[in-house]
């Protein structure tokens, strides 16, 4: 009962700041109203922001030809821009001369050697490790061997023109492909929400300063309760300012927040823990105003950068070691593949790493905030 | 006894902060611990509290080892520490209610403590406003509230007038009367000898991190009625007469507080009309003249050559 106590205390004070939820509101708003438009008006995106894919089938068994009809149908056209290339060494040409972003090559004997239960392949070339491309590809593959697989204990399917992968690539509510500026958003909501770790910290270092530490360490509660309690609270205060801003900027700016919200809601839920956790940590490690804000403005642009990097598809292996560790990249990935229905096996990951970092997080501050034995 | 400490030692680094401090504290005392900024009267008070832990030595409180009865001892513990322990972002109701339930109180009782709390402190007609509108006298009394709210056994108040206007000093000391009178044990520390000597029936003087000297007041004044302390306030004053005042016969000791000639000397020794003409002989005229009954002051200068607030 005393982590409940302490966590509602603890949020009643963090609403009554209002200098810091002015910052927290206003912050995320204004640069949503600045650089936000592309998120609202995502139904204005044209052709020309297509990913540009070419491609070569050089077979021309049943297979190949269902392939074709998959990539010509309605539904892939809307999302890709696929030029048919008249042979390998100019589709080749096509990715090296950036005019396209992939090139399908279907080899000779595909459809045949599949038919037959051979291992066989679609190859995607490309200069980005998971494009759209290889999505696409992936979609079609999954498909055939789920038919495969039912031909296999006797059942009968006919392949779709489309796959379940065109789905997974583009925008749901409109059918339009997103580009890294719409989602690069919502990293920058979660750069910005990193902010509030200071409510951690300033909780820890003001209840060591304003001597109140004091009348929990005397009290007869459990010992990591004060703690607990606090990062409760302080992980709640950030939530609901989150809940505010997502408000906000649905009603006031339209924003698209159509992904599923159980997904948002949990992925805003774990960032918002592990932001508090790793304030009050810094709080309780360094126990100087200054010198811990300015250590959470450090991290938060060392592991947000990581993740803008990513999200813009600026390849750099320090940056890549560290989206590992950043809970803006695994939010970034959740959000965004929620919202413009991205792969669920990715976004069930993404949920899992934020889950874990904050287990982790919240035990290192629960040692380190508990009371020492008398 | 209620409390006792044996054998406490604390060190902080090479600083020797309590050495081997003894005490003994009885139900329904209110025991005073007086000493100088330093003298280690806050960490005999943390480590009877569980703020810090001794080197060495036993605490018993409520006839219990600290370390072996904890909450137990908690649940019966308030502290009003010596610095201001209140969240000034929270009402003076809200302070109380947070820090009550700590102690495990139900809503309906932590509903009526809390009233009480207030009314006690003469904070009730300002529960619903935030501390950091309240002058300093009633932010102590905020202080002593949280302290008091679960109705401990043994309230242990570490300076808790440092600081505040003569009004609010008396209405605090007047509520450390009546809790005492309600039933609590008093532990109470200061550097404010006339605080101590009118509230505490045993005391302990500490300089240094050891206990230089414990009984009742009048014990302890007993302890220097050897010497009678004489002041006098003079139209001029020089040091040839502080030294000759030195050399007459009974004197123990003479120095000068502003326009004050203080003079220390041995009781019965019938000096003072010595004194008395050595001043007349410089051609000075007494103004005013006293002959001090022993203070706890007094005492603490006797013992240790130096006054509390040195």
């Amino acid at each position: 009962m005393s982590y409940l106590h302490i966590a509602y205390y603890t949020f009643l004070k963090n609403i009554r700041d209002w200098k810091f939820i002015l910052l927290l509101l206003a912050a995320p708003l204004l640069t949503i109203a600045i650089t936000g438009s592309a998120t609202l008006n995502s139904d204005r995106i044209t052709n020309s922001q297509k990913a540009a894919v070419a491609y070569y089938d050089a077979d021309s068994g049943q297979l190949a030809k269902q392939f074709d009809s998959f990539l010509t149908s309605k539904e892939t056209q809307a999302a890709f821009e696929i030029k048919a290339a008249p042979s390998y060494e100019a589709g080749m040409k096509q990715v090296k001369d950036g005019k396209a972003e992939a090139f399908i090559y279907v080899r000779p004997g595909f459809s045949e050697s599949f038919l037959q239960g051979e291992k066989t392949k679609i190859e995607v070339y490309g200069a980005k490790s998971l494009s759209a491309s290889q999505l696409l590809v992936e979609g079609f593959i999954n498909n055939v061997n789920a038919s495969s697989a039912v031909r296999g204990i006797g059942g009968d399917v006919e392949l779709n023109p489309t796959s379940p992968a065109i789905d997974q690539i583009a925008i749901s509510a409109t059918g339009k492909a997103p580009n890294g500026f719409d989602k690069w958003t919502y990293l920058n909501m979660l750069l910005i929400l990193f902010y509030g770790a200071m409510l951690g910290t300033l909780s820890v270092i003001n209840n060591r300063q304003k001597k109140t530490l004091l009348r929990f360490d005397v009290s007869p509660i459990n010992r990591f309760a004060s703690a607990g309690g606090q990062l409760l609270g302080n992980s709640l205060s950030l939530f609901a300012f989150t809940l505010l801003i997502i408000l906000v900027t649905r009603y006031a700016f339209g924003s698209n927040w159509q992904g599923s919200p159980a997904v948002i809601l949990l992925t805003f839920l774990l960032f918002s823990g592990i932001a508090t956790a790793i304030g009050m940590i810094i709080g309780y490690l360094v126990k100087r105003t200054g010198l811990s804000i300015l250590l959470i403005v450090c991290l938060n642009i060392l592991l947000g950068n990581a993740a803008v990097a990513t999200s813009i598809q600026y390849g750099n292996v320090f940056f890549e070691w560290i989206d590992l560790i950043s809970p803006h990249y695994y939010g970034y990935l959740a959000l965004t593949d929620s919202i413009f229905n991205g792969p669920a096996s990715r976004i069930q990951s993404s949920l899992f790493s934020l889950a874990i970092g904050a287990i982790a997080l919240a035990s290192l501050t629960l040692f380190l905030g508990r009371r020492k034995p008398a | 006894m209620l409390v006792e400490v044996s054998n406490l030692v604390k060190r902080y680094k090479d600083v020797l902060a309590v050495d081997n401090v003894n005490l003994s504290i009885a139900e329904g005392e209110i025991f005073g611990l007086l000493g100088p900024n330093g003298a280690g009267k806050t960490t005999t008070i943390n480590a009877i509290t569980g703020l810090s832990k001794a080197d060495s030595g036993e605490i018993k409180i409520f006839g219990k080892n600290f370390k072996d009865s904890e909450l137990a001892i908690k649940r019966e513990l308030g502290i009003v520490p010596q610095d201001l322990a209140i969240f000034e972002d929270l009402t003076a109701e809200e302070n109380l209610c947070y820090f009550g339930k700590l102690y495990g109180l139900s809503r309906s009782l932590l509903k009526e403590r809390v009233s009480e709390a207030l009314e006690f402190t003469g904070l009730l007609d300002k529960r619903k406003q935030y501390p950091k509108k309240f002058s300093g006298g009633m932010k102590r009394r905020l202080n002593i509230a949280c302290a008091i709210v679960h109705r401990p056994k043994l309230i242990i108040m570490d300076e808790p007038t440092v600081g505040i206007d003569p009004q609010s000093r008396n209405h605090i000391l007047q509520s450390i009367r009546q809790l005492n009178e309600m039933g609590s044990t008093i532990i109470y520390t200061s550097h404010y000898m006339e605080e101590v000597e009118e509230l505490c029936s045993q005391i302990v003087i500490m300089d240094h991190g050891r206990v230089i000297a414990k009984g009742t007041k009048e014990e302890l004044k007993a302890m220097v009625t050897v010497d009678e302390r004489i002041v006098m306030e003079l139209s001029s004053l020089n040091f040839t007469l502080v030294d000759n005042i030195k050399q007459l016969q009974g004197v123990k000791d003479s120095y000068v507080n502003g326009s004050e000639l203080t003079v220390i000397s041995k009781k019965r020794s019938k000096s003072l009309g010595r004194i008395i003409d050595c001043v007349a002989e410089t051609g000075s005229e007494i103004l005013s003249l006293n002959v001090e009954k022993p203070t706890l002051e007094g005492v603490f200068l006797t013992l240790t050559g130096r006054t509390l607030r040195d």
